[in-house]
C-alpha cells in the first residue's frame, strides 16, 4: 500500500506536464491521395514541428505498416527552422498494397524529451483505398500482353557509343603505327617547314662552298663533288628531272637542243663542269685553277640565268646589270656585301 | 684502301693495249649483222675472264658470234650440244683402254679448248651442267688421278631457250651465278634482217680473219684488271647490290614481297670487273657510273630471286634492276 503511494506520488508531475509538451509538438502523417490501383506506388510523408530545445525521436516503421501495406523505400529525414523557435522535421516513404479495398494505417507514435521529461505524441491515422480495375468477364480472356518496350535514353547508349570510339580510335592508333613503320616514317613528324625555291638553295650551297676554299686546301676532290651535288639538286628541283640518280650523259641528254633553257653557252659549260667533276671524282684528276674557277662561276651562272621567270623580272627591276653581278659575286664575298 | 695510280700513264697503256677492240669488232661485225649488244658482252666476257649465259630464240647467231670471236683470236673452239643422255665424260674426258700399249689412257673432252658453246645447257641432267660448271669455276679437270689445267684462255658461252621449257633441266641458281653476265638476245632489226636475207641468198659469207693472238687477250686482261676503280664507284656498287637484297631500306619497299633473295657477293665482283672491262673497251682507264649501268642488267638479271607475287604480276627481273637505277643515287 505505501509503494502504491509513492508510485502515485511520482505519476502526478507526470500527468501534469506531459501534456504541456504534447501541445508544445505538432505532427501529422498524410498520404498524396487517398486512394490507388492495385500495386500502385504512393508517397506518405510523416511531419513533426517541434520547439527547438525539444528531443524528439522519429517512428521507424518496418518493411509492412499492417493490413497488406507495404513500404517500398524511404527518404532521409529532413529539418529546417520554421520560425518561432520552431524546428520541422520529415520524412517521406513510398508506400504500396496489393490488396483491393480499404487499408487502415494506424497513428505514429512520436517520443519526445524536454528538460528530463518524456512524452510520446500520436498522429492521425490514415486510410488507404486500394482499387480494382473493372473486369467485362463476358468478353472472355484475353491474352497476356507483353512488356512494354521503353524507348532508348541516350543515357543508356552515351556509354556504348563512347567505348566503340574508343576501341575505333586504338584500332585506327594501331594501324596508323603499323603502317607508319612498314613505310619506315617516324609515328610523329614535325610539319615541313616551308621549302625555299630551289635557287636560293642553290645559290646559299655555292656561297659556303666558295667560303670554304676547299680546292685551295688541296681538297679539289671534295669541291668538285660538293659542287656537282649543289648543281644537280637544282636541276632535279628545277626541272623536276631525276638529276641525283642521273650520270653525265644522262643529265645532259634531259638539257639538249634548243628547246630547253639551258642552251648555248650555259649547256656547254654544265657539260664542260660535269666532265672535269667526273675526272676529278672517278679519275684523279687534279684541274688547273682556272678551271677550278670557271665551274664555279659557272654554277653560279646556270642558277641565276634559269631563275623562274617572275623572279628574274623582279631582279632585273631592282639590280639592271645582272651579268657583272655574278662576275662580283665570285671575285670575293666581299664584293658580294658590296652588291648587296 | 688508296689505290696509287697514274691515270693518265693508265690512259695511255690502255689507248695502246685495247686497239685490238675494234679490229675485233670489225672483223665480227663483217659476219654477224646486227647484235651489237651481244658482240659487246663476248669482249667484256673474254676481257673480265668471266662466262656468258645466253638467253634467246633459236636462229639468232649464238653460234655464229662465238665461232667468229674464236676465229678473230685465233683460237680453238668447241660446240656441245648438251641433250638428256649427255655424260660427264662426254665433257671432261675419260679413260679409255689401248689394247696396243695395253694400258689405260687419257682422251681428253671437248671441254679441252678456248672457246665453248655449251648449246641448251638446261637440256642436260645436273650431273652434266654440274661438271661444266665446276670447270668454269676451278679452270681445271680431274680424270682419274689426273688433274689437268684448262687454257688460261677460256671462255663458255652456254645457251638457254627461253621458250621451249619442257624436259628441260632448270640451272640452279647456285650455279647460274657463276655466269658473269647473262645475255637477253633480241630479233634483229628491219633493216638487219634484210641484209641477212641478202647474204645468204647471194651464198657470200665473209669470214673473220685472225687479228688478235690469246696471248694478247691474257695480256689485256692484266690491263683491265688495272683499271682504276674510284670508291665512289665501289660505294656505287654496293648500294645497288644492297638495294636487291634490302629493297625497303633504300626507298623501293614495292619490292619488298617480290625479291625472294637478292644478288650475292659474287655479283658485286662481277659488277666491278665487267664494268672495269667496259671501261677498257671504251678506252678509259678509270671506271665512272656509265659503265656500271652499262653493265649492270647482265650482270643482276640472274642473280635476283622473284616471288610467286613478282611473276603473278609480271614483274621482271629487268624492270626491278632499271627500278633500282633510277632510285639509287649516282656518286
Amino acid at each position: 500500500m505505501l509503494k502504491l503511494k509513492y508510485l502515485l506520488l511520482m505519476l502526478i508531475p507526470l500527468c501534469v506536464l506531459n501534456p504541456v509538451l504534447a501541445q508544445q509538438v505538432k505532427v501529422s502523417a498524410s498520404l498524396e491521395r487517398d486512394s490507388i490501383w492495385l500495386g500502385d506506388q504512393i508517397r506518405m510523408i510523416l511531419v513533426a514541428e517541434y520547439p527547438e530545445g525539444v528531443k524528439l525521436t522519429f517512428p521507424e516503421p518496418k518493411d509492412s505498416l499492417g493490413y497488406g501495406v507495404e513500404v517500398l523505400s524511404r527518404s532521409a529525414r529532413d529539418s529546417s527552422r520554421i520560425g518561432g523557435g520552431l524546428i520541422q522535421m520529415r520524412q517521406s516513404y513510398v508506400i504500396t498494397a496489393f490488396d483491393s479495398g480499404p487499408h487502415p494505417i494506424k497513428p505514429f507514435l512520436f517520443a519526445g524529451q524536454a528538460n528530463n521529461r518524456a512524452d510520446t505524441v500520436r498522429s492521425n491515422a490514415l486510410s488507404l483505398f486500394v482499387k480494382v480495375p473493372d473486369v467485362d468477364l463476358k468478353k472472355g480472356f484475353a491474352d497476356i500482353k507483353k512488356p512494354y518496350k521503353a524507348p532508348v535514353t541516350f543515357k543508356e547508349v552515351a556509354p556504348w557509343i563512347l567505348g566503340i570510339i574508343l576501341i575505333a580510335s586504338i584500332v585506327f592508333l594501331i594501324l596508323y603505327a603499323i603502317n607508319r613503320r612498314r613505310k619506315n616514317i617516324p609515328l610523329f613528324t614535325m610539319p615541313a617547314k616551308p621549302k625555299l625555291p630551289p635557287h636560293v638553295v642553290a645559290l646559299s650551297e655555292l656561297d659556303k662552298l666558295k667560303e670554304e676554299q676547299l680546292w685551295q686546301q688541296d681538297k679539289v676532290k671534295d669541291y668538285y663533288t660538293r659542287l656537282t651535288d649543289i648543281i644537280r639538286t637544282y636541276l632535279e628541283e628545277r626541272y623536276e628531272v631525276p638529276a641525283m640518280e642521273q650520270t653525265t650523259q644522262e643529265i645532259l641528254s634531259q638539257f639538249k637542243g634548243e628547246t630547253t633553257q639551258i642552251k648555248g653557252k650555259l649547256y656547254s659549260g654544265l657539260q664542260k663542269t660535269l666532265d672535269i667533276a667526273d675526272l676529278v671524282k672517278f679519275a684523279k684528276s687534279t684541274p688547273l685553277p682556272d678551271e677550278n674557277h670557271f665551274v664555279m662561276v659557272h654554277a653560279y651562272s646556270l642558277v641565276e640565268e634559269t631563275k623562274p621567270e617572275t623572279l628574274e623580272t623582279v631582279k632585273k627591276q631592282t639590280l639592271p646589270n645582272t651579268e657583272t653581278s655574278v662576275e662580283k659575286i665570285i671575285s670575293g664575298p666581299n664584293e658580294i656585301e658590296k652588291q648587296s | 684502301m688508296e689505290q696509287k695510280v697514274d691515270i693518265r700513264e693508265l690512259n695511255e697503256r690502255i689507248q695502246r693495249e685495247s686497239s685490238f677492240v675494234d679490229l675485233i669488232s670489225m672483223e665480227m661485225n663483217k659476219v654477224i649483222v646486227g647484235q651489237k649488244h651481244l658482240v659487246e658482252s663476248l669482249l667484256i666476257g673474254l676481257l673480265s675472264d668471266g662466262h656468258i649465259l645466253l638467253e634467246g630464240v633459236p636462229g639468232l647467231a649464238k653460234t655464229l658470234a662465238i665461232n667468229t670471236l674464236a676465229q678473230t683470236i685465233d683460237a680453238k673452239f668447241a660446240r656441245i650440244q648438251f641433250t638428256p643422255d649427255l655424260l660427264p665424260a662426254d665433257l671432261l674426258g675419260t679413260m679409255i683402254y689401248s689394247q696396243k700399249k695395253e694400258e689405260f689412257m687419257v682422251r681428253k673432252g671437248p671441254i679441252f679448248t678456248n672457246f665453248v658453246l655449251a648449246d641448251e645447257i638446261n637440256r642436260a641432267p645436273a650431273k652434266v651442267q654440274s661438271a661444266l660448271l665446276e670447270a668454269m669455276q676451278e679452270r681445271q679437270i680431274t680424270i682419274s688421278d689426273h688433274t689437268y689445267k684448262l687454257d688460261r684462255l677460256f671462255l663458255v658461252m652456254a645457251t638457254q631457250n627461253p621458250i621451249e621449257q619442257e624436259g628441260t633441266y632448270r640451272l640452279p641458281e647456285a650455279q647460274v651465278d657463276r655466269f658473269m653476265l647473262k645475255v637477253v638476245l633480241n630479233y634483229p632489226k628491219k633493216e638487219e634482217e634484210k641484209l641477212i636475207i641478202q647474204l645468204n641468198l647471194l651464198k657470200q659469207f665473209p669470214r673473220a680473219s685472225a687479228v688478235v693472238s690469246p696471248a694478247d687477250i691474257v695480256r689485256a686482261r692484266e690491263v683491265v684488271k688495272e683499271v682504276y676503280m674510284d670508291e665512289k664507284i665501289q660505294k656505287y656498287i654496293i648500294d645497288i647490290v644492297f638495294a636487291t637484297r634490302e629493297p625497303a631500306e633504300h626507298g623501293l619497299a614495292k619490292f619488298k614481297e617480290m625479291i625472294t633473295y637478292g644478288a650475292s657477293p659474287r655479283a658485286s665482283i662481277s659488277l666491278a670487273q665487267a664494268s672495269k672491262a667496259y671501261a677498257f673497251i671504251k678506252r678509259r682507264g678509270y671506271v665512272i657510273p656509265e659503265d656500271i649501268r652499262a653493265v649492270c642488267h647482265d650482270v643482276l638479271r640472274h642473280r635476283i630471286g622473284l616471288s610467286y607475287e613478282a611473276e603473278a604480276n609480271n614483274l621482271t627481273a629487268e624492270e626491278i634492276i632499271s627500278e633500282i637505277l633510277n632510285t639509287v643515287e649516282v656518286p
